[in-house]
Formats: C-alpha cells, sequence, structure tokens
C-alpha cells in the first residue's frame, strides 16, 4: 500500500471555501468540508501524484485513510500515470454555497391551495439567458441544482436546460407537479437527473386532493410509477400540520410502500391558494407528537431519508442552543450553503426570504465578484441578518 | 489535514446536531452510565465520554437532558448545530465561585457570549460562539490531561475510535485546561474570550489555555 501513489479522484469535485474547501462526491452527492491545509492537499494531488511516503504527520495519514476510504483519492500505478483532473488552484470566488433552487419558471398550470409562490404572468427569461446564470453556476462552482417553479415542465426548453447543467457536471434533481410527466420525456431525461421530487400529502385521495387540486392524488400515483420504471429515484414532499397527526403515520407507511426512499416534510407556509391567510398554530404539543411519530417511522424504516424544512427543524430543536431559539432562528442555511435564483435571475437566500432587502444579485448582469462578497457577508450575520424571515 | 464534516445526499436543507459529554474528574461506574445512555437509544457512554448525535432535523436531546448530563456525570460538554458551537464547563456549586463567574458574563455579536448558570448542585459556565476552526489547536487533545488517568479497558475503548482529528476532542482538552485554571483561581482565559466578544485588545500575559480558547473564537 506505502507503495501506491494518489491521485484526487477525477470523478469528484473539490472548491475552495472562506474555511478551507469542500469536496463533492457527484455519484453518492456526498460533500466532505476540509480545512486549508487538507484543500491545498487535495489541490495538489489533482495535478501530480501522491505517495503516501510523503505525509509525514500521523494525524495527517488519518485523514489521507479517510480521503481513501471514500474514494476522494484513488490509487495510480506510477506517478506519470497521474492524470490532472481540471481543478484550478487559483480559485477567484472561494463560497460555501453547495447547492441552488432554480426556479426557471414561476409559472404553473395548476393551482394548489398550499403553494406558496404567487403565479406571475411575467416573461420567463430566454434559453440563452439561462444558459449565461448556469455559466454563473460554474463560475461559482456549485455542485447541485434544484429545478423548480412554478412547474418547471412548462418550459419547453427544460431538456435542453437539464442537458446544459448535465454537460457542465452539475447534479440535477427537480421539482414538479408532474402534471406535463410522459414517458419519452422522463427517458430522455433519466441520464441526467439524480431524483425527480413530486407531492403527497396525504394517503387519503380526498385529503391530497383537497390541499393540492383534484385529480392530483392519481396522478402522483401514476408518476411514481413511471418515473421509478426509468429508474430514477423518487423524492416525496409530505406537508405536515397538527390536524393531519391522526393518520401521519399511516401516510409515512403508505409512502414507504411506494418504494420512496426520500422523504421530506414541510409545514404549511403563507401560500398564494386558498390556504394562504390561514394560520395554524403549532403549539409545543404539537412538535413532541410529530417527533414521537417520526422516530416510529425511522426505527421501523430506517433506510428511509426522513428530513424536515427548516420551519420544522428550528422549533423542533426546542432544546437546543437558547440564545439562537430565543431568535427562532436555528434551520436556516439560506445563503450558506444553498441559495434561491428566481424566474428573472434575482439572487435570494431562500424562497421566504425573497423581499427587497434579501436580494443578493441578480445573475444575468452579474459582477460574480460583489455576488461573492455579498454571500459570504450573510455568513457572518446569522442570525440577525434573516430575523424577518416569512416563516419564523 | 482537518475534515470539518462528511454530510450524505442531496438535501435542501440540511444540519446534524452533536452533543459530547465528558468526564474530566471521574470515571462513571456502569450504573451511572446506564442513567446517561437513557436519553437515547444509540448512546454508549463510556467511563469518561458520551456523545449524541441527530442527523434527523426532527429531534433532539429530551428537555432538560443536557441540564443533568452536567449536573449528575459529566463537567464538559461541546455541541454543535449548524457550526454554531455550544461549550459547557460544570463546576461543583459555590457562592464566590459564581459571582466571580458572572463578572465575566458578556455578548458578542449574534448572540454568541458568555453565560453563567445554576444548574442544580453545579454552576454552569456556557460559552456560544462560532470557531474559525483552522485556529483550534489540536495539542490539548492527549488523554493525559484528564485527571486520574491511568490507562484501563475502558479508557482504551472509549479512545480506540478518537482518530486524533475530532474538533470536540481538541476542545475537549482546552476546557479541561480552562477548568483547571478557575480552580487555581485564575481566571486570565474567561477575560481574554470576554475580550474577544467584546473586540477590546487582549491585554497582559495569558496563559496557553486562554490564548488557546480566545484564539479559535471567530467573530466573523
Amino acid at each position: 500500500m506505502d507503495n501506491l501513489s494518489f491521485q484526487f479522484n477525477p470523478g469528484f469535485q473539490l472548491k475552495k471555501s472562506p474555511y478551507g474547501g469542500l469536496v463533492f462526491d457527484p455519484q453518492s452527492c456526498r460533500t466532505f468540508s476540509i480545512n486549508d491545509k487538507a484543500y491545498s492537499f487535495l489541490s495538489d494531488s489533482c495535478t501530480r501524484a501522491i505517495n503516501l511516503t510523503s505525509i509525514v504527520k500521523r494525524e495527517d495519514s488519518r485523514i489521507f485513510t479517510i480521503f481513501r476510504d471514500y474514494r476522494v483519492v484513488v490509487p495510480i500505478i506510477s506517478e506519470d500515470q497521474a492524470s490532472p483532473v481540471e481543478v484550478k488552484n487559483v480559485e477567484p470566488f472561494p463560497n460555501t454555497i453547495e447547492s441552488i433552487h432554480f426556479l426557471i419558471t414561476e409559472k404553473c398550470n395548476k393551482n394548489c391551495r398550499t403553494c406558496y409562490i404567487n403565479c406571475k404572468d411575467q416573461e420567463d427569461l430566454s434559453l440563452k439567458q439561462i444558459k449565461n446564470i448556469i455559466d454563473n453556476f460554474c463560475q461559482l462552482k456549485v455542485f447541485q441544482v434544484a429545478i423548480g417553479g412554478g412547474e418547471p415542465f412548462l418550459r419547453k426548453d427544460i431538456l435542453r436546460i437539464s442537458k446544459y447543467l448535465h454537460k457542465k457536471g452539475v447534479v440535477i434533481t427537480i421539482s414538479t407537479n408532474g402534471s406535463l410527466l410522459n414517458k419519452e420525456i422522463l427517458k430522455e431525461i433519466k441520464i441526467m437527473v439524480k431524483s425527480i421530487q413530486l407531492s403527497i400529502y396525504s394517503h387519503i385521495e380526498s385529503e391530497h386532493d383537497r390541499l393540492r387540486y383534484p385529480g392530483s392524488f392519481r396522478q402522483t400515483l401514476r408518476n411514481i410509477l413511471m418515473i421509478q420504471q426509468q429508474d430514477i429515484p423518487v423524492g416525496i414532499n409530505l406537508l405536515v400540520q397538527p390536524h393531519s397527526y391522526i393518520y401521519l403515520l399511516d401516510t409515512l407507511n403508505f409512502i414507504e410502500n411506494l418504494g420512496v426512499l426520500r422523504i421530506n416534510l414541510i409545514k404549511l407556509k403563507k401560500s398564494s391558494g386558498g390556504l394562504r391567510d390561514t394560520i395554524f398554530c403549532w403549539q409545543e404539543k404539537d412538535y413532541e407528537k410529530l417527533q414521537v411519530i417520526l422516530e416510529k417511522f425511522k426505527n421501523k424504516y430506517p433506510e428511509i431519508k426522513l428530513s424536515v424544512d427548516c420551519s420544522l427543524a428550528k422549533i423542533m430543536r426546542s432544546n437546543g442552543l437558547p440564545f439562537l431559539l430565543s431568535k427562532g432562528i436555528v434551520g436556516c442555511s439560506g445563503g450558506k450553503s444553498f441559495l434561491v435564483v428566481r424566474f428573472n435571475g434575482d439572487i435570494y437566500p431562500c424562497c421566504f426570504l425573497n423581499m427587497p432587502q434579501h436580494r443578493i444579485g441578480n445573475f444575468l448582469n452579474a459582477n460574480l465578484d460583489n455576488i461573492v462578497q455579498k454571500i459570504n457577508s450573510l455568513q457572518g450575520n446569522y442570525p440577525s441578518k434573516f430575523e424577518d424571515c416569512l416563516i419564523s | 489535514m482537518k475534515i470539518y464534516w462528511i454530510k450524505d445526499g442531496y438535501e435542501t436543507d440540511h444540519s446534524s446536531t452533536s452533543y459530547a459529554f465528558y468526564s474530566s474528574t471521574k470515571r462513571l461506574t456502569r450504573q451511572e452510565r446506564k442513567l446517561a445512555e437513557q436519553f437515547s437509544s444509540r448512546a454508549h457512554a463510556t467511563a469518561r465520554k458520551v456523545s449524541f448525535h441527530y442527523n434527523g432535523e426532527w429531534s433532539d436531546l429530551p428537555g432538560g437532558a443536557k441540564e443533568e448530563l452536567l449536573d449528575k456525570y459529566f463537567d464538559i460538554m461541546v455541541s454543535e448545530n449548524y457550526d454554531w458551537w455550544t461549550m459547557a464547563i460544570s463546576f461543583d456549586y459555590d457562592e464566590k465561585l459564581l459571582k466571580k463567574l458572572n463578572q465575566y458574563e458578556c455578548d458578542g455579536p449574534d448572540d454568541t457570549g458568555i453565560r453563567i448558570r445554576r444548574i442544580g448542585k453545579k454552576v454552569v459556565l456556557y460559552i456560544y460562539c462560532r470557531l474559525d476552526y483552522g485556529a483550534i489547536p489540536s495539542s490539548y487533545s492527549d488523554i493525559e490531561c484528564l485527571e486520574d488517568y491511568e490507562e484501563n479497558e475502558e479508557d482504551e475503548e472509549y479512545y480506540e475510535d478518537y482518530d486524533g482529528d475530532d474538533p470536540f476532542e481538541d476542545i475537549r482538552g482546552i476546557l479541561i485546561a480552562v477548568k483547571k485554571e478557575i480552580l487555581g483561581n485564575k481566571f486570565s482565559a474567561l477575560q481574554a474570550v470576554k475580550n474577544r466578544f467584546e473586540k477590546r485588545p487582549q491585554e497582559g500575559k495569558q496563559t496557553k489555555a486562554a490564548m488557546a480558547l480566545a484564539g479559535m473564537i471567530s467573530l466573523e
């Protein structure tokens, strides 16, 4: 083993951050946050072979072992065969953004009562403009893009957008209501996307359709099957409300039975549909109940990846950091590891931090220096910057 | 080299919460270890440590657990959540010590700072902060900094998982050193941290622990 030489895995991505660096494995979507020294080491190993004997410190050799185990570095037979990968040693825009939620249109063909986007009739960007924006993502070395909307499949050029992202090495997921999906589209898109995200709000058809739109339940079930037949993983967004606890476990079991491996629980937010002004009061006992249900489900199906959106995370950690919780902000990583880019190229830390004071800039007339400077300055200002979050 | 964290898979909102509780003054009995494990079915307490890690975003230690662990079993806590860190040191309750510690309560930017609380029979010093990861010294992570240390099977079991690149372990070592100083009536570490939070220059001679603790706090 000691005689082997290693190099940075050409299939992985490496970027500089203000705190060191980030490594991304596009296959598993695993991300590593590393310090400056580890970044320099990996950056170095992009252009030349590294031999284990050159690592002197014991601690460093332990980290090297982790890199090797996770295939961040891979063996090569001799130093002559090191094939440098394309990683710039000088990176002009160190940042911590890993993923971007790209609302390629905010138009929608449905009118879900629970949607938080105001369906706009404004003109979308052209494909050329979208490509320019994607070029900016690449300059920032963003690892993943979650395409959403509105209904993203309303854009006739969604395949071309996906192709462009894919060509640039960006991992793609798409959130959709599924109404425009068909086998032909899925066949074309399957090699480009990591997963497609749909919504199920209840295993009871009438309840789901009440919150979404008539016929949505059956359509979603058909879509799940159709997507799975193309070997594309499906993720599910599940709306939770205090009054739905009675059947929440049944709904979770129902989703598991559909072969879904990723469920994201979301809380009802201010929306543009019929529930826009409805306020559901969540009390402490509601979160306790939710916790019990989720623990029960997780124990039964440990392989299912469960996550909750920030509006739930911050409150459910009610025994967390007292100072932060007094501000109600624990749970927000908007602007820190992800950004939202709206239909017109405007950049925000999150969908719910979309007021003028939150606008970071616009990728169409981007001065990336300024944008990155703003993004990085946001990170030092948590939590006070976002006290006016719509969902806090 | 250091790896701060490894995160699996695509998540639009992601984080984890980690707690590590350490006992620097005594070994826990089997009974105490069982009691310390009661807060999570996945916890495994050793004679010196118990840790809790929550990947799921819906769960956390139950209410009062941290206080109970610091009151009854452990004297050091290091916790991380969304890159926000909490460090805690508990002392046996002493009115004079409480008064002295109270002098160092302060606020840094964005809800960071030092807080002193009385919990049960203990006085607990909390430091809420963000960290400059590159500035965390690893020289404090040696097992020898534990009081009454003598190698035995349980300690070996505890330390075999430690790969020498764990900021929790590095911070633990610093906090133990700070605790020893405070019990020796030296408060330079707290003064240095207070100066740091209040953006005042460091004055006078500082101990190694004071420099380490204040130096790793990030105000950015």
